[in-house]
């Protein structure tokens, strides 16, 4: 009995080694953390709590900043009986579906498990997409959900959170001197200083590991959304239609959440070209469709590579 | 699915589609003779619904199945006739008409291990038996329809009303009279509603 579509081992390695790099990266953060001494450790275990309140109301918080509004089956039935469907493919429950008022195409999925997952949609996006490209955009979405990917990438951000406000609170009490300034050792006699580099260290090490775990969770989404339709020429086609509309929309809507952009299907600050793919949260689309190109050809019983 | 599917699969952004069950099915049979106390009476109309899979293989595999549901009708002497469409998700719907409820069942069985035999298998989504009320109430032909879900091994009831909604208090009922008798689901938001379905 033959499996349709084989897993892609390398894009499998290229994910686990990159968890497997930040996993270390935290450790010795952690690390030096603890030998910190009590004042800091504190105020990194603070950080972390409110992280993860953060992360546990992520779904009422980032519908709140994208103004997006959860919506009944009579409001939205066409999406509505596409999501359904696709959750009874992928044996999940339905997530809940929002809608938010803008005339960019995109959609975004939230919510700190399977069970409290919302899926969200611009109204642009339903009036511009026809059915089977609006279904492997949800799928997209739904993989998003099922993967977990809010968690994962909560969970890969933890550390570089508290490294980051670490990094800024050090770095202006060591400019503002006196009381706390450079020099006061602490209980492992690390000072205050060292710990400021190592943290800076740590946010920027791990931003590129998060940018890249993102990118590699994004080709999972768009693999997971071919699996569930079938159909990967549906999501190549809906990709091609959402970033040719990118740049001709005006980039107003959108913007508020930052954290929600990793999430969309395609990221609202388009136009940035020239930058380097190692930035990005999402992969470009030329590579995106490149992959999609391949599936199609293993689905028609020609391996691509 | 073991652990390594659902746990570790997600972690590392693996998709992987359920295997149908497709040996809980059969307990449909059994039931004939208990179909009255849930109010139900067969309609004569079952279907497979799956979804198809873009490019030539699976367009083979169309063909061949086909092919063995013709040969199959006429050789186990079924009074069954049957029709393939795409309804308006994509999904594809093989109905068949049987006015016998375990030739029904014995027919959806025959398309669901054929397309797992081909390796299909994971794009069944689910298998849909229609029933009417019974006793008959005048002018309500309204379907009662009762779900296999091929991926949880379970059925449920779904009674749509006109205007997208469900009669769920006979969903209820009848999810209750036949809950001893079948493996019904008893997790509630995997009742999954299959609007307008061709049967």
């Amino acid at each position: 009995m033959q499996r349709r579509l084989h897993t892609d081992w390398q894009l499998q390695a290229r994910m686990a080694f990159t968890m497997l790099l930040l996993a270390l990266l935290y450790l010795i953060f952690a690390v030096v953390l603890y030998r910190a001494g009590a004042g800091i450790g504190l105020t990194a275990i603070l950080i972390g709590g409110l992280a993860l309140v953060q992360y546990y109301y992520s779904d009422r918080l980032v519908l709140l900043t994208t103004r997006a509004r959860i919506v009944t089956e009579q409001e939205l039935p066409e999406v509505h009986d596409l999501v359904g469907r696709l959750a009874a493919m992928a044996n999940l429950p339905k997530p809940r579906v929002a809608l938010v008022q803008s005339p960019m195409l995109n959609a975004f999925a939230t919510g700190r498990n399977p069970g409290h997952a919302v899926i969200a949609v611009t109204s642009g996006l339903v009036r511009a997409l026809p059915t089977p490209e609006l279904e492997a955009v949800l799928g997209h979405e739904l993989t998003h959900v099922r993967n977990r990917d809010m968690a994962v990438l909560a969970m890969a951000s933890f550390f570089s959170t508290i490294a980051g406000y670490l990094t800024q609170v050090l770095f202006y009490t060591q400019i503002f001197g006196g009381g706390y300034g450079g020099g006061r050792r602490g209980r492992g006699g690390d000072s205050l200083g060292v710990i400021l580099l190592v943290s800076w260290v740590v946010q920027i090490i791990s931003f590129f590991l998060i940018a890249a775990l993102s990118r590699y969770r994004e080709y999972a989404a768009d693999r997971g959304s071919a699996i569930l339709t079938g159909q990967p020429g549906n999501l190549a086609s809906a990709l091609m239609r959402i970033s040719g509309s990118m740049a001709r929309i005006p980039t107003q809507d959108l913007r508020q959440a930052q954290t929600a952009n990793a999430f969309f299907i395609v990221p609202a600050a388009v136009g940035r070209e020239g930058l380097v793919e190692l930035l990005m949260t999402h992969p470009s689309l030329e590579h995106r469709l490149n992959q999609l190109r391949r599936i199609e050809l293993e689905l028609a019983g020609r391996p691509g590579r | 699915m073991g652990f390594l599917d659902s746990v570790l699969g997600p972690l590392f952004g693996r998709t992987r589609l359920q295997q149908p069950d497709m040996d809980r099915l059969f307990k449909l049979s059994t039931v004939e003779s208990s179909l009255d106390m849930a109010e139900l009476a067969p309609a004569g109309r079952w279907a497979v619904c799956l979804r198809p899979v873009e490019g030539g293989e699976f367009a083979a595999v169309d063909h061949e199945l086909r092919a063995l549901i013709d040969l199959s009708c006429r050789s186990r002497d079924f009074n069954s006739s049957y029709t393939i469409s795409r309804d308006n998700l994509g999904y594809t719907w093989i109905v068949f008409e049987d006015p016998k409820l375990a030739d029904g069942v014995t027919l959806v069985h025959l398309v669901g291990s054929t397309l797992q035999e081909k390796g299909y298998g994971e794009q069944l989504l689910a298998a849909v038996f229609r029933f009417r009320q019974e006793p008959p109430e005048s002018g309500d032909a309204a379907p009662r329809y009762l779900v296999y879900n091929y991926k949880r091994g379970r059925f449920y009831p779904f009674v749509p009303q006109p205007g997208h909604g469900r009669d769920n208090a006979t969903e209820f009922r009848i999810g209750a009279a036949l809950g001893s008798l079948l493996p019904m689901d008893a997790d509630l938001t995997r009742w999954y509603p299959l609007w307008d379905c061709p049967l």
